[in-house]
């Protein structure tokens, strides 16, 4: 059987992406008719994209069903206990008050670990660069081994410092996640420089650090196009509604 | 729809194209109390209320990324509560006499985009191939496969360098995936 090289596979995406004009896309949609080569691929990628589709829904029905069953069902609720309700209602405030872990808590359901960007693990098997490995090891999340590998590496980039301050957040050394985020905030290249801000501020709600944490969204929120500006706002209106 | 509400929409889907996950979420928790609301009329019960509310919320999705909402018509609320209708209806098995035509059906009904659904067999074999990918390539084809995203967004969402490395990575990670579904065959 042949293979299609590179140039007809981005064709077929191309195409799916509805990219082509009139006659380009009647050219594909009758290579995709005619020819099995062309057929196979493109079935691929239509399969991949309903592979997907069900496993996004799947993750997503899990989700529902965890904001469902964080909801408290409404009933008919007796004046006695409207009372007894409001007090604790009162009770409840100052405790959250006094102790606003509680608010910190909550909205770490929200934290995500930063995605391996860097070197996806692709390959199956055969011989590694020693970056691949720690990236590796960093997908698969195993933190402790990524520190390791990290102080092996012979030439450390700034995006290398954001993964191995990344890596000691994973793995709880927060005071050594912090000094290595603030490093790389310091750095020019804001690509990455973003992205240790938004990890320095969600590792201080992790240390309960509310008032910190607020501050440091606060400062990200207000950098004009900042990559975390927005999820930033929404932070803080959480925080500022419970 | 007010002026307002047409807004929050818009801000809404916005919010969709950068970070579903969390925005259908969010949208999830606005709307339940008017869906269940308005559903309640129908008939069933309370779970096949929440079941269908969830249905709702992945279909209205769907018909989003296939670009056939149009905000200026319904507001997103107004086409939830029709789809679950719908669903709710088919679900309780009463479709042939209460399913009405309305302005909105062919939003709802329209066929996907795609002419062909894969054969199951494909399915099959794809679905079991595509654990074998990392998370990395999983991202990259559900953000191009599925969710439509372009090049360009891509680079954006996940801070690539630039489109070349992109479609690099994609090429590299739909070559391993053909490989895998290869070797589940043989």
């Amino acid at each position: 059987m042949n293979e299609l090289n590179d140039e007809q596979l981005e064709r077929i995406d191309q195409y799916l992406a509805d990219e082509l004009n009139a006659t380009e896309r009647a050219e594909v949609t009758s290579l995709i008719a005619n020819n099995q080569t062309w057929k196979e691929a493109y079935d691929l990628r239509i399969a991949a994209g309903q592979v997907s589709k069900n496993v996004f829904h799947r993750s997503m029905r899990k989700k529902f069903t965890e904001l469902d069953q964080a909801t408290i069902p409404r009933r008919t609720i007796q004046p006695i206990w409207l009372a007894v309700a409001a007090s604790l209602a009162i009770l409840v405030s100052a405790v959250l008050w006094l102790f606003p872990t509680q608010d910190s808590n909550n909205l770490l359901a929200e934290y995500r670990t930063f995605p391996n960007i860097v070197l996806p693990i692709e390959k199956s098997g055969g011989e590694f660069t020693p970056r691949e490995k720690i990236y590796q090891s960093y997908e698969l999340g195993s933190y402790d081994q990524t520190i390791t590998l990290f102080a092996q590496l012979d030439t450390v980039q700034t995006v290398d410092r954001l993964y191995l301050g990344l890596s000691y957040l994973e793995s709880g050394n927060y005071h050594d996640a912090y000094t290595i985020l603030d490093e790389v905030r310091a750095s020019s290249n804001t690509r990455w420089s973003h992205v240790a801000d938004w990890y320095q501020a969600w590792l201080l709600l992790k240390q309960d650090k509310t008032d910190e944490a607020r501050a440091a969204f606060e400062r990200i929120a207000k950098v004009p196009g900042h990559r975390y500006q927005t999820e930033s706002e929404e932070v803080l209106a959480k925080l500022k509604s419970r | 729809m007010s002026k307002v509400q047409a807004q929050a929409d818009t801000s809404i889907l916005e919010d969709l194209r950068k970070d579903p996950e969390r925005t259908l979420a969010v949208l999830y928790n606005k709307y339940k109390q008017v869906f269940l609301g308005y559903v309640r009329k129908f008939g069933g019960g309370a779970e096949d209320h929440v079941e269908v509310y969830h249905d709702a919320v992945l279909a209205f999705y769907d018909i989003w990324l296939q670009g056939r909402y149009d905000v200026n018509r319904a507001s997103i609320s107004t086409l939830l509560c029709a789809i679950g209708k719908n669903k709710l209806l088919t679900r309780l098995g009463k479709q042939a006499r209460h399913l009405e035509w309305t302005e909105l059906t062919p939003m709802i009904d329209a066929p996907d985009e795609v002419a062909a659904e894969p054969e199951e067999f494909l399915l099959a074999r794809v679905e079991k191939a595509i654990d074998g990918l990392g998370d990395g390539c999983k991202e990259i084809i559900t953000l191009f496969y599925y969710q439509k995203c372009s090049v360009k967004d891509i680079v954006e969402r996940l801070s690539y360098k630039n489109e070349n490395v992109v479609k690099a990575h994609k090429s590299r990670c739909m070559k391993r995936l053909k490989d895998l579904v290869q070797s589940t065959s043989s």
